[in-house]
């Protein structure tokens, strides 16, 4: 039997597993005139194609420097993307995603906003959360502007005070100790195959004082003119109160405690995949002057965030500002649903992977006036049943 | 909404994803990068023959391997699926030349300035060698083009296979194909 021609191309480049080939040419000269034929067409290919061979001179990137320009892409491209550009600047210890600090951080990084947004109702605690996707593209081209940083800077330095300084995060041995330190009762993943971490973190409580003209500029400065702050905002005290809170690691988690050594860095996000964090904290409380409209303020803090006048005005309606904890979360970031968990409905925060880090999810409920957050890495479901097994 | 009835459908959304992701840790990634970039970076040098736009395109090659980690985790997997994303990425740039390219041969250009050295008649006829390969490179078929480049880079067939999804012993008859082609439109530019 004749070789076809994938089998006489595939003997000249030595990849024909068949033993007999050879001895087949030898006794066939069809064959091999076909051959001879394929060989010359291969090399009058191959000749044009070396004309695209890399010159002798010409510079090569090696492999080593090439990750090294990787790894600086890498970080770049996290850089841009604005929950981490906030998460990296202020709240640096506190891992995107993983906390209930981290989740209190977004709506934090967000106070001026927040306090124009009408979280703060009268004595504000959270009973429910509402996770609210928002399309942030807006917002995120702010997030470089200098200007815009550090006016909402200075309005800080300016209108805010420390009423009360939280200390040192604390290590706790068990539950019970934990509970001791934090003042509520400290609930544990019953089922752990090891001992968790448990770090104790202080509570804290400030004071803000409305500079509406302030807040103002920093609006038009945003390009956000169109929003005009209510003149009964100026002067408002806002109290906010935060108790403390405990943080539990399972498994392989970055490092939250006291600094002792500087920062530990963690090393590869598949270190970190096994971490599971659950963090729980009384719900802070927000104390704001009866007289302020806080549905108004939040219709134009919702504006800001990036929604029209009539989706704001819409979504207001729909949330009881007093009781209720918004947290805004940029489109396409993460998908939101609403699950069953600890034998209450909770929101399932899933982010896909980005910027090189794996998929996440962050598991939020409130439970008897304790707002918890549970992270995680790839399935939620572990989360969910971490989150039904806690005692 | 049952519990059950959300952790199935939970399961099944993130079986696959989570799997992906959990294949390509990142201290495999170095691993892979360091291995396949001086492959994946000399095809792209060849497919767009400049250093810049190269480096670029492979360093996009890995990034998507980071972000989106194909399923299969074995070495020669992750080796053809980079070499097919960075040949389908080195196609698409210069297809995208088109224009670019037009304008360079009208105004003369070409590279034969900054190679005018010794012997400027030969840098104009390599340059237009060049220039000719690359353009029947862009008008072939996808695939076609992209076993001629991947094969005159230095892929054996079973690398070609697992590149473009086709079994090994199909790879000799692609390839006399693919050359058939290469040169019966090679040809018809020499005229030009």
């Amino acid at each position: 039997m004749h070789l076809d021609d994938g089998q006489l191309y595939a003997y000249l480049d030595g990849e024909l597993a068949e033993h007999d080939a050879g001895q087949h040419l030898a006794a066939c000269p069809d064959c091999a005139a076909r051959l001879a034929a394929l060989k010359a067409q291969a090399q009058r290919v191959s000749g044009r194609l070396a004309a695209l061979a890399p010159l002798p001179h010409d510079p090569h990137l090696a492999a080593r420097p090439a990750l090294a320009r990787f790894q600086a892409r890498r970080a770049n491209r996290k850089e841009t993307s604005m929950p981490n550009q906030l998460f990296s600047k202020r709240f640096r210890p506190v891992w995107a995603g993983l906390t209930i600090v981290a989740i209190l951080a977004i709506a934090f990084s967000f106070a001026p906003v927040r306090a124009w947004a009408g979280q703060f109702l009268g004595l504000f605690r959270v009973q429910q959360i509402t996770v609210l996707p928002i399309d942030v593209t807006r917002l995120s081209e702010l997030a470089g502007d200098e200007t815009l940083g550090n006016r909402i800077g200075q309005m800080f330095s300016d209108s805010l005070s420390i009423t009360r300084q939280s200390n040192e995060p604390q290590v706790a041995a068990d539950a019970a100790e934990a509970s001791r330190l934090a003042g509520f009762n400290v609930r544990l993943w019953s089922h752990s195959p090891s001992a968790p971490h448990i770090i104790v973190q202080d509570g804290t409580a400030f004071e803000f004082v409305v500079d509406r003209e302030q807040a103002q500029a920093i609006l038009n400065e945003a390009g956000r003119s169109d929003l005009q702050l209510p003149t009964s905002l100026d002067g408002a005290r806002i109290s906010v109160d935060i108790p403390a809170g405990v943080t539990t690691a399972y498994g392989s988690c970055p490092y939250l405690g006291p600094e002792t050594q500087g920062e530990r860095q963690f090393t590869s996000w598949s270190q970190l995949r096994t971490c599971v964090m659950l963090a729980q904290i009384p719900s802070p409380t927000v104390t704001t002057p009866p007289d302020l409209d806080m549905a108004q303020l939040a219709e134009l803090g919702l504006q800001f965030l990036g929604m029209t006048a009539d989706e704001a005005r819409a979504f207001s309606q729909t949330v009881d500002w007093a009781t209720t904890l918004v947290v805004p979360l940029p489109q396409n970031a993460a998908s939101v649903e609403q699950v069953p968990v600890d034998g209450v409905t909770g929101n399932l925060l899933f982010r896909y992977t980005d910027d090189g880090v794996p998929a996440r999810y962050t598991l939020l409920w409130v439970k008897d006036g304790i707002v918890y957050a549970l992270s995680g890495f790839d399935n939620p479901d572990v989360g969910i049943g971490i989150a039904n097994a806690l005692k | 909404m049952t519990a059950t009835s959300h952790q199935t459908r939970a399961s099944s959304r993130m079986a696959g994803l989570a799997r992906a992701i959990s294949l390509v840790g990142m201290t495999d990634f170095e691993a892979i990068f360091l291995e396949h970039w001086p492959r994946v970076y000399g095809v792209l040098l060849r497919l767009v023959g400049d250093h810049a736009e190269a480096e670029d395109l492979a360093l996009e090659t890995f990034w998507r391997l980071y972000d989106r980690p194909p399923q299969d985790e074995s070495n020669l997997n992750v080796g053809g699926w980079l070499y097919r994303v960075a040949t389908n990425l080195g196609l698409n740039a210069i297809r995208a030349w088109k224009r670019r390219e037009r304008y360079e041969m009208e105004a003369g250009l070409w590279d034969a300035e900054a190679n005018a050295g010794a012997d400027p008649e030969r840098a104009v006829s390599d340059a237009e060698d060049r220039r000719r390969a690359r353009r029947v490179l862009r008008e072939l078929d996808q695939r076609q083009a992209q076993l001629l480049i991947l094969r005159y880079s230095g892929l054996s067939y079973r690398e070609l296979a697992v590149a473009l999804g086709v079994s090994e012993n199909s790879i000799g008859t692609l390839l006399v194909r693919a050359e058939r082609e290469f040169e019966k439109r090679y040809r018809g530019l020499e005229g030009k």
